[in-house]
């Protein structure tokens, strides 16, 4: 197997996912298969093939520097679930 | 520090750009505005929201990628480096990895005694800035600006190359120097817009391989940096002599305490899972744009310094004092252009002497100052045609930094035209000489130093207006 569990556990950690057994097991499973699938394009001769990231001659868009309001910034704290004032508040992270 | 050990260092300085928005929304850079009032779905993260670069931000870090040397990448592109924090909305910082715009390069440190040191450039790169967390504001919680979240930076990544605390901050005073004179960074240590993290190490000297290192964050002034690395050398070299081994970790530089403590694990990189954005094209960036900006750059730190030695004729020294800043450079110029008619060197003395003693007791700015070039200029005429002596001049100048007004109209007011008028002045030489016969015999029995004494008592006399050159003569003959 290409992912072990002990590489999921590692990966959900850093993405702050909590599995149990089960959902690790099952996890670890469905991303075998998944670079299984993927691993399919490896038979196919990229020898003198330059990688394909992008579409060809496409870069991005620039914009100039000139400041455009967003005015509905209360509303975005409303949304978050706990605000003060201006602030966002989140749960203490140092102590 | 024990001789058998060579500290091996190298910086990362993050540099924030001066644009007015940010690198990937049009939202604006102010600092100090209201708490999340420059915000939008794009710096807040919100699903569906998508980044369009500033082209001003290309620009800014084009320009000092080619003030330092370093080649200008065609090509680039934007990844991204995965961690959560608070500070940081979308879950990833937008950055470059694999293809930064730029590489290598070298910035010209200069050491104290005068000699320069070459600190390679590895890379300088394109991304945005983390929002604040201010863990002080209520009891339960910590409370989240995100006004900077977004903000273009540039990371300056150093070979490992610095030696010593000193060249680390000889490294930085330059760096510094240079983004200020580009125009690209308000340089400010203390409000955060130039960061600085170091990787140290030690070895044996003559070594070539390297030791662990460690990384130290979180110096917030250019001696905080100095302080920090020679600590964390001397911990290193404790550890090593003692027969303990330096396990690589991050740590951060307590101001108060001026020592280093580990970070907490909460506070820790992780594993940070680059890759290319998908929400970006590469970065392109034209060869015709990358010559003209080359064409826009400014006359640069190092050619203005030797540029001031070989026009105005001035010691290295005082190039490189009044090349500290642009605006002092230019203060500099202007005053010596205007007043034509003084030697530059002298012009140099005043200003690295009067002129910086006075904006250092107020903590002001050269481009703040009351007394302009053409004023300072004004003075020099003056003592140039003999109206006022060198003596006056002095308190003429502290006269116009005090009030704004200008030389002529001091002098005018204040009655402090110098006497050049010889019948005046013998006068008071005939009358101090005659009150003085003790001293006028030791003179002739050959004191010279008494000489001065007489001078002093003339120009007491005189209150300062004397000509001295006039009053040296007389006296000579009076004496004789």
């Amino acid at each position: 197997m290409a992912v072990s569990k002990e590489e999921v556990r590692k990966i959900a950690d850093l993405a702050r996912l909590r599995l149990d057994e089960a959902e690790t097991g099952r996890m670890t499973r469905d991303m075998n298969e998944i670079l299984d699938y993927v691993d399919k394009l490896n038979e196919v001769d990229t020898e003198n093939v330059s990688p394909l990231s992008w579409l060809e001659g496409k870069r991005t868009p620039m914009q100039d520097d000139r400041v455009v309001r967003f005015d509905n910034t209360g509303q975005a704290l409303k949304n978050a679930p706990r605000s003060e004032g201006r602030f966002f508040i989140v749960p203490r992270v140092i102590e | 520090m024990s001789h058998q050990w060579e500290p091996v260092i190298g910086l990362e300085v993050h540099a924030q750009l001066k644009t007015g928005t940010k690198t990937f929304c049009r939202c604006s850079t102010q600092f100090g505005d209201e708490p999340n009032s420059n915000v939008c779905p794009v710096c807040l993260g919100l699903p569906g929201a998508l980044p369009v670069l500033n082209r001003e931000a290309v620009t800014m870090a084009v320009k000092t990628a080619l003030a330092f040397g370093c080649k200008v990448h065609r090509q680039s592109i934007f990844a991204r480096k995965n961690y959560f924090y608070p500070d940081l909305p979308k879950g990833y910082q937008i950055s470059q990895y694999e293809q930064p715009f730029s590489s290598d390069g070298t910035v010209e440190a200069r050491l104290e005694d005068g000699t320069s040191r070459s600190i390679r450039l590895n890379r300088i790169h394109l991304e945005e800035d983390a929002g604040k967390s201010i863990h002080t504001a209520t009891e339960s919680g910590t409370a989240v600006d995100l006004n900077r979240c977004g903000t273009p930076l540039i990371e300056i990544v150093s070979e490992p190359d610095i030696r010593s605390a000193e060249e680390a901050y000889a490294y930085l005073s330059r760096l510094r120097q240079t983004l200020l004179y580009l125009g690209v960074c308000d340089g400010n240590m203390e409000e955060g817009s130039l960061r600085c993290d170091a990787n140290i190490s030690v070895r044996k000297a003559g070594a070539s391989g390297f030791g662990t290192r460690t990384e130290v964050k979180n110096m917030n002034s250019f001696r905080g940096v100095e302080r920090a690395i020679n600590y964390e050398v001397e911990r290193q070299i404790s550890v090593l002599e003692s027969g303990g081994e330096v396990v690589q970790e991050t740590l951060l530089w307590d101001v108060d305490k001026q020592a280093v403590r580990p970070m907490r694990s909460k506070e820790e990189a992780n594993d940070y899972r680059y890759f290319p954005d998908p929400d970006l094209l590469p970065l392109v960036v034209e060869d015709d744009w990358v010559a003209g900006l080359e064409k826009s750059l400014p006359e640069l730190p190092q050619a203005r310094e030797k540029r001031f030695t070989n026009q105005y004729g001035l010691p290295e020294y005082d190039s490189g004092v009044l090349t500290v800043t642009r605006e002092l450079a230019d203060y500099f110029e202007e005053t010596a252009r205007l007043a034509a008619g003084t030697d530059p060197k002298k012009v140099s003395n005043w200003i690295m002497g009067e002129v910086l003693a006075v904006l250092r007791d107020r903590n002001v700015e050269i481009d703040r100052f009351e007394v302009t070039p053409a004023q300072l200029a004004g003075m020099f005429g003056l003592i140039e045609e003999g109206t006022i002596s060198g003596k006056i001049a002095k308190t003429v100048f502290e006269e116009m930094a005090a009030s704004g007004k200008s030389a002529a109209e001091i002098v005018e007011t204040g009655g402090l035209v110098q006497i050049s008028d010889e019948s005046a002045i013998r006068e008071v030489v005939e009358r101090v000489v005659a009150g003085n016969p003790e001293q006028a015999a030791e003179y002739k029995a050959g004191k010279q130093k008494v000489f001065g004494f007489f001078m002093g008592q003339v120009m007491k006399e005189t209150r300062g207006k004397a000509n001295p050159k006039i009053v040296n003569e007389l006296l000579r003959k009076a004496l004789g």
